[in-house]
């Protein structure tokens, strides 16, 4: 049976930057409604 | 309207322009100093042992023009901004398509005179034998030159009046030149390298349909870009 | 403004079930035996270029309309579909040179998919420029419905150039005519992951709408010299 690629590294960066840029933009959006929202 | 007087009208349009350009001649002259600077800088930007310049040539060809285009695009409209000379443009009794030809006439005018003062400068400093495909090579860049700048004129009648236009219009219109700078480019390689016609017939039919489709586009499109 | 708050709670909840998507990909699924763990990218990595593209191709139908109806909430949707699709195009963008490195042994190669995805960015980033560039709404929006359609015209030529050459990316797999060569529990990991994602770009585009709305509200008002480009 052949090996499989240890590659682990390389997801866990992926699915932290992903999840970075996903909240950030949540976070951005967040942010500007609320101060677009104070009178 | 009767397609003759679109015509007449751009016509008319485009002569106003290159009379203007004619008097001055402030533009054409940075234009074609510009292109000789460009092939300067590729001349000692190159380490002439490393690579032949028959390879670069269609490289430093397509990036000096493309520079330059961008560069004379904004020229256009620019001289619409003095006195709200466009204004006056718009209320004359012509239609909006044929002001768009107009500058469309004038600008692919002014292109192609820089082209011309380019392609036999490229081919001295760099040694390469344009002569002998002349023919093919100037209905590439034909080719070339009318699909980027009927994108660029459009785009130029949108930005002319934001406050970073040079800037603005290159970063719009660039991703649009690529796709017919990349055929045009892929064309000229086996043209300057003395291959038959046939092995770049697919490129030109590329570039052909990038300029009916956008040329089509930017007339539908440029009445929007101007005031109603 | 009810869509704002709307969109801020479907927001709060895609994102509680990206975190449900994360635990079952990263616990729950298989592993591929050829690519190894680095195959799991996979889940996050189509569905972003899924809506990515969609996104582009909403922006284009929106503009066409525009140009027709006049109407300005097409071109609101349009703007907040433009940079939605910009923030996905980021993570295709930062996700595929990661896959890309353990799996072909470079981080970036200019296959046709990513020269694809790169137009692509490159497009959304002036469409968005060209937004923040004109201070008039009017005018913003006709040029941004012009831009948009050319943009959605130029994304079938840089299709078929990159396509001449030959690719390295893998072909699509889950979208074949035929039945999808995933294994099952790949594929409905895979699926949820999408419906996350296409939830994330609903309650994101509500929320960018809303901000329109409301910064044409605070402009109309008077008061249009507070913060820009929420064009």
């Amino acid at each position: 049976m052949e090996t499989v690629p240890q590659n682990g590294g390389f997801m866990i960066a992926a699915y932290i930057i992903t999840g970075a840029i996903l909240l950030g933009y949540a976070l951005s959006l967040y942010l500007r409604a609320r101060r677009s929202l104070r009178p | 309207m009767r397609s003759p007087e679109l015509l007449r009208q751009a016509w008319a349009v485009a002569s106003k322009d290159l009379l203007i350009e004619f008097r001055s001649r402030t533009a054409i002259v940075s234009a074609a100093m510009f292109v000789i600077l460009v092939l300067l800088v590729f001349t000692f930007a190159r380490d002439p042992t490393a690579v032949a310049a028959i390879d670069l040539a269609p490289s430093i060809l397509w990036v000096t023009l493309t520079f330059a285009a961008v560069l004379a695009l904004n020229r256009a409209f620019q001289l619409e901004l003095e006195n709200q000379a466009l204004d006056g443009l718009l209320l004359a009794p012509i239609s909006r398509s044929s002001i768009y030809l107009g500058k469309l006439i004038a600008n692919l005018v002014f292109v192609g005179t820089v082209e011309l003062i380019g392609v036999p400068l490229l081919a001295l400093f760099f040694n390469v034998a344009v002569w002998p495909y002349a023919g093919p090579l100037a209905l590439v860049i034909a080719l070339a030159t009318l699909g980027f700048v009927s994108v660029g004129t459009l785009f130029s009648a949108m930005t002319v009046r934001t406050r970073v236009s040079d800037l603005l219009l290159a970063v719009l219109v660039l991703p649009f030149m690529i796709p017919p700078l990349m055929w045009a480019a892929r064309a000229t390689g086996p043209l300057l390298a003395g291959r038959p016609l046939s092995e770049i017939a697919g490129w030109l039919k590329m570039l052909a349909a990038y300029d009916i489709v956008f040329l089509a586009l930017a007339l539908f499109l440029f009445p929007a870009t101007v005031n109603e | 403004m009810k869509l704002l708050r709307a969109g801020q709670w479907i927001t709060g909840l895609a994102l509680l079930l990206l975190a449900g998507v994360y635990v079952r990909a990263l616990a729950f699924t298989p592993v591929e035996r050829m690519q190894g763990l680095a195959q799991k990218i996979f889940y996050l990595h189509v569905p972003a270029a899924i809506w990515a593209e969609t996104a582009m191709i909403l922006v284009g139908i929106a503009s066409v309309f525009y140009l027709f109806l006049k109407d300005p909430r097409l071109d609101r949707f349009a703007a907040a579909s433009a940079e939605v699709g910009a923030v996905f195009a980021v993570i295709i963008l930062t996700t595929g040179p990661i896959w890309g490195k353990p799996i072909w042994g470079t981080w970036w190669s200019w296959d046709a998919r990513l020269t694809l995805t790169l137009f692509l960015f490159l497009l959304y980033m002036g469409y968005l420029l060209l937004r923040n560039a004109v201070s008039d709404p009017g005018e913003r929006a006709r040029f941004s419905a012009v831009l948009g359609i050319c943009g959605m015209v130029l994304v079938p030529f840089i299709h078929f150039s990159v396509y001449m050459f030959r690719t390295l990316h893998p072909m699509p797999i889950v979208l074949k005519p035929s039945s999808p060569s995933l294994p099952p529990a790949m594929l409905a990991t895979w699926l949820m992951s999408l419906g996350v994602f296409t939830l994330l770009y609903v309650g994101f585009v509500m929320q960018r709408y809303g901000l329109s709305y409301l910064r044409e509200q605070l402009e109309l008002a008077g008061d249009g010299g507070r913060g820009r480009g929420e064009g």
